[in-house]
């Protein structure tokens, strides 16, 4: 493995909280940040993330009908789902008239179920940042 | 810096991810995808 795409390396320790940029062009590895974060010795307690990007109805891994967000720069898709929460689930309802659109949106989530560059996202809230044509 | 600590920075930086101390929107504007973890045992 190699060191590139680190820009810098601060880490608010203290509160347990770390806050990461893929490198760029390189899509998310969660699976890998797992692994760093397990071989350091510590319990990883949860993952959120903000991706932007467009929204498209594709196939989930398993071949099911699904809402993915598909990051920009990379094109990495992000699997949404409704969250355990009535907030939640109106969330992913709202967003979903987004999708095949050219909107630029801007989605926070909390990280579920990775699997390699697969990576499920329980949608929290949606920015749209540019309604695109 | 706790020595595991450090070693879980150098970890990070393996899995080709990069911490970041300016998180939210001005790194979200920069960058397509910003995470954030949660790790116990710290204190």
């Amino acid at each position: 493995m190699r060191r590139s795409g680190v820009r810098n390396f601060s880490f608010n320790i203290d509160k347990g909280l770390g806050t990461f940029l893929p490198a760029p062009g390189k899509p998310l590895d969660l699976v890998s940040i797992q692994g760093a974060v397990k071989k350091a010795g510590f319990p990883l307690l949860g993952a959120e993330a903000t991706v932007r990007g467009s929204l498209r109805k594709v196939q989930d891994p398993l071949g099911k009908p699904a809402l993915a967000l598909a990051a920009n720069e990379t094109g990495q898709l992000f699997y949404l789902n409704a969250g355990s929460t009535p907030a939640e689930q109106e969330a992913l309802n709202r967003i979903s008239s987004w999708a095949d659109k050219k909107a630029e949106l801007s989605v926070h989530g909390k990280i579920h179920s990775p699997a390699g560059t697969h990576v499920g996202l329980s949608v929290l809230r949606f920015d749209v940042l540019n309604q695109g044509g | 810096m706790k020595k595991e600590t450090s070693l879980l920075l150098s970890l990070l930086s393996l899995a080709c991810a990069s911490p970041t101390s300016a998180p939210g929107d001005q790194a979200l504007q920069e960058n397509p995808v910003v995470v954030t973890i949660a790790v116990g045992g710290v204190t």
